[in-house]
């Protein structure tokens, strides 16, 4: 398995300075940050003024237009707030190995690494969750300067292998507004939509990285035997009059899920291996700041 | 070198291919290749023949083309036989032939020849020693000849790649039987009949019997009833006690000299019949076994079986000894079953030339459907059960790395 180098994560690092990775719903936390909060609170750039209301915070009175008027009124401004990113990591061992593997776990990681120096820029807490045969490996979101290293220590340390669940990882979250799921899709898909219907039904962004491997999607083997390496009694004949029927049957899928995707309201963004990883993040942190799915 | 059964050996071979065929066109599973997409592929069969250049799992070809030629060498029967003959000739020699036509069709055979002389025994000898006791005998049976051939044609066809069958006989009517035909079609190969030289009796005329006896004979008067035209003219019955010189000389040129001792039988002699050839006379009889002699053939018998004339060839002749004593008086000799039976006695030693026949003609060609006997092995190959535990043996050490190497 290819560990990207320092001197990748640099490269990449350094491409990525400077975007901006803003939150597409308001945040209801409460802590601030640079993304506007969905409440509305006490702050110095004044929107509205509403009637003073029993149980408000005396320090937020108009003192002047109460002096005037001789009417009690707050001001009110909207409020700045974090958005807190939660990235789930597919680690099993379909994102490793056999055709492709290899490039698209590189390309899952160093994504990974890239959307977190991204929120880390913007002052919000991105945590991770690895999805992994042996048990999932968990970082919870921090907003420390060394997050991104501590995430690199973390992706480089696995190896994936298993056929881990994922969407019992997404359950029982607490303050988090933001997910992202980069994956292949090919573990447990449908559990994994419902859940991801389920979070974005709570207020919570949820962005689908589908990472699809150049490999993948123009096969050039023949005569070989094909194995799922999540599952060994899967065989399947690759010969070259089975591609056209595996083009089909890919683009099919790729196409359904897509759409499955889109309808619960998340964001849908498929990047291939091959793409370089600055660009695949900043393709990403515009889709997140849309709507739809990015081509 | 010789093999006992050499289809083993083409079987062998036909294997040997078939191995060969299967390694270069073997159902090859192709290699295992770890695909996280896999699920996309349509189903379908795992497995591709495929023809290659170069055999695969060659190691295993050739242990496994070991065992099949150890196998087929085994069955084959490989057998040291020494020095190999491209042609041995198979010679049936009919003793009732004349010496000398014996002796030319014995003149022309090798060394490595075999004769199977017959008259009513089968012997199996070699030309020379075959050459040395030529002897004629009066009867002979082809069907005892050709079951001992059956019996010994495989044994006599291993040292040669070429064994031809011939015959040397005048084919007399006698020596054949129902049994000649079905003998003959248990032989596979077909047999040379050998043109053989029976001398001429032109020069025999038809006359009187002339019974050389004492007084009033019984004997003479039943020959003189007989008439003339019965016999040849040389035919002679000697009532004396013993044979003369002229006697002898005339049977070695092809006369018939009966010789019959005019005894009287005693006061105590019986009802007897005796019987030669198709004849018998019934008669007050008494037996005469004061010449007895063993080594002659028996061509008359008393009713119990003995032998009551004895034939003894000599030259193209025969002498005829009679062991019976006639009363003297009374008229049974002038009956009609005497003189029948007189007729045929005159009749026994009958010249070659009239009792040669021709060549049957199933004899010649082989059986079109051959339903031969199993044959009795006479040569074993010490080597075959070696070879063949050596191939079973590889065949399990074959079989025990097969499995290993699956699991």
């Amino acid at each position: 398995m290819a560990t990207p180098g320092l001197h990748d994560y640099g490269s990449l690092l350094d491409a990525l300075r400077g975007v901006r990775w803003p939150a597409r719903l308001r945040p209801r936390t409460t802590n601030v940050g640079a993304h506007t909060a969905k409440r509305i609170g006490p702050n110095v750039e004044v929107t509205e003024y509403r009637p003073y209301r029993q149980g408000d915070d005396p320090r937020r009175l108009d003192w002047k237009l109460l002096a005037r008027t001789d009417r009690a009124y707050v001001r009110l401004a909207p409020d700045v707030a974090t958005s807190p990113t939660l990235i789930l990591l597919d680690g099993s061992a379909s994102m490793g190995k056999g055709l492709g593997g290899e490039t698209k776990w590189k390309q899952a990681r160093m994504l990974c690494v890239g959307l977190a120096a991204v929120g880390r820029g913007v002052g919000d807490p991105v945590g991770l969750l690895i999805a992994h045969g042996s048990g999932p490996r968990r970082l919870a979101p921090r907003a420390r300067g060394d997050v991104v290293r501590e995430m690199i220590r973390v992706v480089d340390g696995v190896t994936p292998d298993g056929s881990p669940a994922q969407a019992p990882l997404l359950e029982g979250m607490r303050g988090i507004e933001r997910v992202v799921i980069i994956t292949d899709l090919l573990g447990d898909v449908d559990a994994l939509l419902n859940r991801g219907a389920s979070l974005i039904a709570r207020g919570i962004e949820v962005i689908v990285v589908h990472l699809v491997s150049r490999a993948e999607l123009t096969l050039g083997m023949d005569r070989a035997v094909a194995v799922d390496p999540e599952d060994a009694q899967l065989r399947r004949p690759l010969a070259r009059s089975a591609h056209r029927a595996y083009d089909s049957a890919f683009g099919t899928f790729r196409a359904t899920i897509r759409n499955r995707w889109l309808a619960t309201g998340a964001r849908y963004v498929e990047i291939v291996d091959d793409q370089p990883a600055a660009d695949a993040v900043r393709k990403l942190v515009r889709a997140a700041s849309g709507t739809g799915a990015i081509a | 070198m010789t093999w006992l059964a050499p289809w083993a050996l083409g079987a062998g071979a036909l294997g040997m291919l078939g191995i060969v065929a299967a390694h270069l066109l073997s159902r090859q599973r192709p290699r295992a290749l770890a695909l996280a997409t896999a699920r996309f592929l349509p189903s379908g069969m795992l497995e591709a023949t495929t023809l290659q250049r170069i055999p695969r799992d060659r190691w295993w070809m050739l242990l496994r083309l070991l065992i099949v030629a150890l196998l087929a060498l085994g069955v084959a029967q490989p057998v040291l036989t020494g020095s190999r003959v491209p042609t041995r000739t198979v010679v049936l020699l009919d003793r009732l032939l004349p010496v000398a036509a014996q002796r030319a069709a014995l003149a022309t055979l090798a060394p490595t020849d075999v004769v199977i002389a017959f008259d009513t025994m089968t012997i199996v000898q070699s030309p020379t020693v075959a050459a040395s006791t030529v002897v004629q005998q009066p009867r002979s049976f082809l069907s005892g000849a050709l079951g001992r051939l059956v019996r010994v044609r495989d044994s006599l066809a291993n040292g040669t790649d070429d064994l031809r069958i011939a015959i040397a006989s005048p084919f007399a009517s006698a020596s054949l039987d129902p049994a000649t035909q079905t003998v003959r079609a248990l032989l596979s190969d077909s047999i040379v009949v050998l043109p053989v030289t029976i001398p001429a009796d032109s020069a025999v005329t038809r006359g009187p019997i002339t019974v050389r006896a004492d007084g009033d004979d019984p004997v003479a008067a039943t020959a003189l009833l007989l008439g003339d035209s019965v016999a040849a003219t040389s035919t002679v019955i000697e009532r004396h006690d013993r044979l003369t010189a002229d006697d002898s000389i005339a049977a070695t040129r092809g006369a018939t000299v009966v010789h019959w001792p005019a005894r009287v039988a005693s006061g105590t002699a019986a009802m007897q019949a005796l019987t030669v050839g198709a004849t018998t006379w019934i008669a007050v009889m008494q037996r005469d076994s004061s010449d007895a002699r063993a080594s002659a053939t028996a061509a008359g018998w008393w009713a119990d079986g003995a032998p009551a004339v004895r034939e003894t060839p000599v030259g193209t002749g025969c002498i005829l000894r009679v062991s019976a004593a006639l009363p003297v008086a009374g008229d049974q000799s002038l009956s009609l079953s005497a003189q029948a039976w007189l007729r045929s006695l005159v009749s026994l030693c009958t010249p070659m030339s009239r009792i040669a026949g021709a060549a049957p003609p199933w004899l010649s060609a082989a059986p079109r459907r051959l339903t031969r006997l199993a044959a009795m092995p006479t040569l074993t190959s010490d080597i075959a059960p070696w070879l063949i535990a050596a191939a079973l043996a590889l065949g399990l050490i074959e079989l025990a790395l097969r499995t290993v190497k699956r699991t």
